[in-house]
């Protein structure tokens, strides 16, 4: 049985990684994206004078917020040229299992991230101090572990979020809740609550790093958390996410 | 090429009873009744937005009616109906599965390697006949040139006719569903698309597809009002 499960998801991993070879612009505009969000926020915020516990928070509060919407922009192109064609009838009509569809596009869209950003984001804080002062080598590598887990759950969560908004755009429930507005604001509702605790997880990892006096089990403890989330979304998400799929174009 | 021949007792039906549609708010038709038997060419007429892509839809599973069945002949004698996606029936709608960044061989290949893995793990494999040699279906289709290409780059009359060639590679299912098969082909295109569709009737498959231009076949007129 896993290894007709493993055929199909390796199918469609096959073509995601094919498609995001060959669409290398549209892959990366998500990390130009927060590369310069990132870096414009350094800038201002390098002029100002802040408590130094706020100074100590506010770039990882950054850092996470600023993924969040990169994950969630790159998201919002998972099943674009998908939907356009008729290729989700054709997967259905296949007998294929949508769920693991949808884990391979979550995987890619993971894979996405971990290239452009988590490789590139210990080297752009070592950068760009943002009113602190450089973080050491074991502090890069618990927050790239951070990073690692925490985008997966995020990846699984806007993976979620597109499949659902796709299947109301095809129901046209966003025409009748007045245009994309109703549909993107349910699908926010349906995010952050899922979104909120995986980047609390990633802050409390952040301030143990910063935080020199904490042994680093408390690191440990907050990965643990951050990990423990992850698995659930990255184990639910295909499930629920492939469901909603397969109901979106029932009308 | 022809395409793949069925297994012998392969004899389809499809039995529409009582079926009643909307889109939206609109009730597109109801108490719709038909019987279709294999081999046989049914042209589905009507006028724009009728609901004859609703009508396929319905037809494979993809949509649920507002009232009504669909049975299908199960190829044992029996019919079954209510399933999640009717087994028997290949729909192609008017926009084909074929992503544009990929090529067109990449995206035949894909959707061939897909369908002909059973749809379940326990299943075993239908025992088909070999998938067709893709070069030399795509020289039937006069695409042989393109088959390299990136199908965003085709033109759309060669872009319907790769989408026609899936056809030929997915395992032999008893019903077509076509949507608008003859759009953007030319003078060859369609006679190539004819020769299809009467090779998968005479192998006693049942096809049933819409069309604003007459189509040079045999077929039984289904106006839908």
């Amino acid at each position: 049985m896993m290894a007709h499960f493993g055929q199909q998801l390796w199918m469609h991993l096959g073509r995601e990684g094919r498609l995001m070879q060959r669409r290398l612009a549209d892959s990366l505009l998500p990390t130009a994206f927060w590369w310069l969000l990132l870096g414009l926020q350094a800038f201002l915020l390098s002029g100002w004078d802040l408590p130094s516990s706020i100074a100590g928070l506010l770039p990882g509060l950054l850092l996470w917020g600023n993924l969040l919407l990169t994950t969630l922009l790159a998201g919002d192109r998972l099943w674009r040229v998908d939907s356009a064609n008729d290729s989700l009838n054709f997967w259905r009509q296949s007998g294929c299992r949508l769920s693991l569809l949808l884990l391979a596009k979550l995987l890619a869209l993971w894979g996405l991230l971990l290239i452009n950003l988590l490789l590139l984001s210990p080297l752009l804080l070592l950068a760009f101090p943002i009113g602190h002062q450089p973080l050491g080598l074991m502090a890069v590598m618990g927050l790239a572990a951070s990073l690692i887990i925490g985008s997966l759950g995020l990846a699984a969560l806007c993976s979620m979020v597109s499949a659902l908004l796709l299947g109301l755009e095809q129901d046209g429930a966003g025409a009748a809740e007045g245009g994309g507005g109703g549909t993107g604001l349910l699908g926010l509702l349906v995010l952050l609550p899922l979104a909120v605790p995986l980047l609390v997880g990633g802050m409390a990892v952040w301030a143990t790093l910063i935080d020199t006096s904490n042994s680093p089990a408390a690191m440990l403890q907050s990965l643990a958390w951050q990990l423990a989330l992850s698995v659930l979304y990255l184990v639910v998400v295909p499930l629920v996410g492939g469901q909603w799929l397969t109901l979106s174009d029932d009308g | 090429m022809p395409p793949q021949s069925p297994p012998c007792e392969n004899h389809p039906a499809l039995i529409i009873t009582g079926l009643a549609a909307q889109r939206g708010q609109r009730l597109l038709w109801q108490g719709v009744e038909a019987h279709w038997q294999a081999g046989q060419a049914v042209w589905l007429r009507g006028a724009n937005g009728v609901g004859k892509t609703t009508m396929l839809e319905i037809l494979a599973g993809l949509r649920q009616p507002l009232a009504g069945t669909v049975a299908w002949s199960t190829g044992q004698g029996g019919f079954a109906d209510n399933a999640a996606v009717n087994p028997t029936t290949l729909l192609l709608g008017h926009r084909y599965p074929l992503h544009p960044h990929l090529t067109v061989v990449e995206n035949l290949r894909y959707w061939q390697r897909l369908w002909h893995l059973p749809s379940k793990p326990s299943e075993q494999q239908q025992p088909s006949p070999p998938p067709p040699n893709l070069d030399a279906l795509l020289a039937s289709w006069q695409l042989q040139a393109a088959a390299t290409q990136l199908v965003g780059t085709l033109s759309a009359g060669q872009r319907q006719r790769v989408g026609l060639c899936l056809l030929s590679v997915l395992p032999w299912r008893p019903v077509w569903l076509l949507d608008e098969p003859a759009t953007a082909l030319d003078q060859t295109g369609v006679g190539r698309l004819v020769q299809c569709l009467q090779d998968h009737v005479a192998a006693g498959g049942l096809c049933l597809f819409t069309s604003h231009q007459p189509l040079p076949l045999a077929a039984t007129i289904w106006e839908l009002s």
